[in-house]
């Protein structure tokens, strides 16, 4: 990543964390997928938004 | 970072052997056209990057590393051809050498292999945009906004942003469309309930109302109040738990089917929209073909740069005609976009409509299975599978173009007969006797529980595709909101630094120059100030000369922005020749004060351009390559390090008087050519500008005792006595100098009349060359790293100094 990138994830994860609307689980999964080099799917983050959203449904 | 010590090039291009020692320094190679410098460019940027961007981009199908890498006698041997680079590290300032061939152009040997080094090389592979040309330079100022953007881009690696941004938005499309279907659901199941108990609303009060009235019959305690978790049959027990039939519940439900069937005005008005739409795709077959080539015809616009179409390489007249076919055919495609906007609208209708008869299916099946035909639930079931795929293949144009008959003739493709059966299963379910009340209530029950069941799982099922959806757009909104203020601000930083190397470079006469650096909608336009008159295109009155000036500026604010204090080193490729003689002085005062710590490495075809970048100290007198000639079998003829008094020298030793003049005159002439204009010369003026060299000789001398002179009275007006000593001694240097140069001056003659030389000897012209260098030191800094010429500061009247770039020489001109 390029230094710009990096400046702006860490932003985008620190301006994330201070938002109620969403939660430490869909923070921290961001965190990772979006510094890993090869960028997850987008079914991939909706699931992690699914399972990191509301209160589970049983 | 790393930076270069030695260059290393075999069976390279245009290059057999050659050999270059840069010091870590910045260098220039400068030699006429077709001399093999850009050999030297292609192989630094093919041992650091693998690649040669020369041979890649718009044009340049067909080439290839592989095959047109090596020199042409070994084009079959492409392990001959390697380049080596002396690397070193500017942090641990450890050297290696880094060597690739063009067999394996993919992989490098470094030698020590060190993490430092290794770190240092992988950097600069990143960053193939520390090699640049001339027609690159130019891709950032006379371009299309979008291109501009895409190439500002890619050299600042903003791609992932974008990359990133996408698939944000593409999640948040994602958690959008499940949230639709679940409040699809929550309608349906609530219309079931409303249906179910006839009520036209659900409010609480209503609800609780209606099951209390059964709850009463069968001997039940009312409820207080009806919440989503309320057991609406708790209570009753055994098989009367599982009655599930209600007579005026099943009727409604049938009801609701037939007569939606007998109106279908609402389908028909949805389904009108949507054919008018795929009636004009039908009209204008290449409407749709445009919409599927948009995106390929808008990435062609972008990368035309010259009149060879680069979809398909065809030549065309001029590259105005091109950019304007392709722009033509984009302009089609935003009519095809505008349809299948329209399209889309009428089709989510449709479906819309769809989805309301399945739902009206679904609640009508049991009701079938129990008292309609034999075969009518599984024409039921099978008619809202047809109409499940059928929605599907309205989910894009192409498709829905595809089933343009279906949605003319009978969008619902009614089984034959269906309308007849519901109608007689309506029949049989109100023919059906009374049941007492308390059957009829415990029917009313377990079904309002049922359905209020499925109520309250697709109202939860849709919260929690809410909070899913909310989440994913603060995400996404979150990330825009970051990125955008991290490129405004990047933006503006770039702009700053443009405008600011520009006025730098212009200060003579555009000190009030700004740029502005505009993103937009995955463009980003640049305009310039021109004389305060206003902003405009880059290309719009401002001279090629200019726009060269503009777009080495802008890629040195770039680059400064990507790397910061990594900015190490930058290959230059011819990229100022366009630069007039009245900035060079300060494009390589920006080059060397600015940039202090990057090495530079700079060819020319320019001798001059590279005799100011000496004389101005951007680069030593001995920091240059000097190519002279090149022959297929040979590859270039250069030499290196040396300044011209080393070559004559080396002349005088063979003996070669003619060889030795002719360089001394060519060079004086130049030299009083810079001279006149750094110590501000003045000569008798000349249209033509061809002043001779006693012209300029004469001016120089002239203005060089009149600065000394000045700089003696300001010593003396500010009593300082070390200044006025310090002057003093340069005037006696002076007065010797000029007298033995004054001495030799029958050589100058005789050397602006050359055809006189034949006749001199070496001892005759020994004395002449060591008269003109003590000449020459009068003007030259002595400080090694220096090197500089010494030039006047100040506005003509207000001289403030005179001094060389390190500041070394540096004589107050000013007086109390």
């Amino acid at each position: 990543m390029s230094s710009i990138d990096s400046h702006v994830l860490k932003t985008f994860i620190e301006h994330l964390g201070a938002a109620d609307e969403v939660s430490d689980a869909v923070v921290e999964g961001l965190r990772t997928s979006l510094s890993a080099d090869k960028l997850p799917k987008a079914e991939q983050l909706a699931e992690l938004f699914v399972t990191g959203s509301g209160d589970t449904v049983t | 970072m790393i930076q270069i010590e030695a260059i290393h090039i075999e069976e390279f291009r245009g290059i057999r052997n050659l050999n270059l020692t840069l010091g870590s320094k910045s260098f220039v190679v400068h030699g006429p056209n077709g001399s093999g410098k850009s050999g030297v460019v292609d192989a630094v940027d093919f041992a650091l990057t693998g690649s040669i961007s020369r041979l890649a981009g718009a044009g340049t199908s067909g080439l290839s590393v592989l095959k047109h890498g090596p020199h042409v006698h070994h084009r079959d041997n492409p392990a001959a051809a390697k380049v080596s680079l002396t690397l070193r590290d500017t942090v641990s300032n450890q050297q290696a050498v880094l060597t690739r061939s063009v067999k394996h152009a993919n992989k490098f040997t470094l030698e020590p292999d060190t993490l430092e080094m290794r770190a240092g090389v992988e950097q600069a592979q990143q960053h193939p945009e520390l090699t640049l040309s001339r027609r690159q330079i130019m891709k950032y100022i006379v371009t299309e906004a979008g291109r501009r953007a895409q190439e500002v881009q890619a050299l600042l690696k903003l791609d992932r942003l974008d990359e990133i941004r996408r698939l944000l938005k593409a999640a948040q499309s994602k958690t959008s469309a499940e949230e639709g279907k679940a409040k699809s659901e929550v309608r349906a199941a609530e219309e079931g309930m409303r249906r179910h108990t006839d009520l036209s609303s659900l409010l609480t009060t209503e609800i609780t109302r209606e099951i209390n009235k059964r709850r009463v019959v069968l001997g039940l305690d009312p409820f207080q109040t009806v919440t989503l978790e309320t057991d609406l049959k708790a209570g009753v027990e055994g098989d009367a738990a599982q009655a599930t039939f209600d007579k005026n519940s099943s009727v409604r439900d049938v009801q609701a089917l037939v007569g939606w069937l007998a109106d279908t005005t609402s389908l028909a008005t949805a389904v009108g929209q949507l054919n008018d739409v795929l009636g004009e795709l039908a009209d204008d077959p290449s409407i749709l073909a445009l919409l599927q080539q948009r995106s390929f015809v808008d990435t062609g616009l972008r990368l035309v740069s010259d009149a060879i179409c680069p979809l398909c390489d065809k030549d065309w007249d001029d590259v105005d005609a091109l950019r304007a076919h392709l722009t033509e055919k984009l302009a089609r495609s935003n009519t095809a976009v505008e349809l299948q906007r329209r399209a889309q609208v009428g089709a989510r209708a449709v479906v819309q409509e769809l989805r309301t008869v399945r739902e009206l299916i679904r609640t009508a099946l049991p009701h079938a299975v129990s008292f309609g035909s034999a075969e009518l639930p599984h024409r039921l079931q099978t008619w809202s599978d047809d109409l499940i795929a059928f929605e599907a293949q309205l989910g894009t144009v192409e498709h829905a173009a595809d089933h343009a008959d279906r949605l003319a003739t009978d969008p619902l493709a009614l089984p034959s007969e269906i309308v007849t059966q519901l109608t007689e299963l309506l029949a049989t379910l109100e023919a059906k006797p009374d049941q007492s009340t308390t059957s009829a209530a415990r029917g009313f029950l377990t079904i309002a529980q049922e359905r209020w069941m499925r109520a309250r799982l697709a109202r939860a099922d849709h919260a929690k595709a809410a909070a899913t959806q909310l989440t994913a757009s603060t995400v996404y909104q979150t990330y825009c909101n970051v990125a955008d203020e991290v490129l405004v601000t990047l933006y503006k930083t770039v702009e700053d630094g443009f405008s600011d190397y520009y006025r730098e470079i212009n200060a003579d006469d555009e000190a009030a120059f700004k740029a502005e650096l505009e993103p937009s909608a995955g463009k980003l336009d640049l305009l310039v100030d021109f004389y305060s008159i206003g902003m405009f295109p880059p290309a719009a009155y401002h001279s090629e000369g200019h726009q060269d000036g503009m777009g080495v500026c802008l890629y040195l604010a770039l680059v400064k922005q990507l790397l910061g204090e990594d900015f190490r080193f930058a290959v230059l490729d011819d990229v100022v020749m366009s630069v007039d003689s009245n900035h060079r002085r300060q494009f390589c005062k920006l080059l060397k004060e600015r940039f202090p710590d990057v090495q530079f490495i700079i060819t020319t075809h320019d001798e001059i351009w590279a005799r100011q970048m000496q004389s101005s100290g951007l680069v030593g007198k001995s920091a240059q390559a000097r190519f002279h000639g090149w022959t297929v079998n040979d590859g270039p003829a250069f030499e290196q390090g040396g300044d011209f008094w080393d070559r004559i020298d080396a002349d005088l030793a063979n003996n070669d008087i003619p060889g030795a003049a002719h360089k001394l005159r060519r060079n004086l002439e130049a030299i009083m050519n810079d001279l006149a204009e750094s110590v501000r010369g003045q000569v008798t003026f000349r249209p033509d500008a061809r002043y001779e060299l006693g012209d300029l000789l004469g001016a120089v001398k002239g203005r060089h005792g009149t600065w000394l002179r000045k700089a003696s009275s300001s010593a003396d007006s500010w009593k300082n006595e070390a200044m006025k000593h310090h002057v003093e001694e340069l005037k006696r240097a002076r007065s010797t100098a000029v007298l033995a140069q004054e001495g030799e001056n029958w050589a100058v003659n005789s050397l602006v009349h050359y055809n006189e030389w034949v006749t001199m000897t070496k001892a005759d012209f020994l004395p002449v060359v060591e008269a003109w260098k003590r000449f020459l030191a009068l003007f030259t800094c002595s400080t090694p790293n220096c090197d500089s010429w010494i030039y006047v500061v100040g506005h003509p009247g207000h001289e403030e100094s005179l001094r060389c770039s390190c500041g070394t020489y540096d004589l107050n001109l000013r007086s109390k």
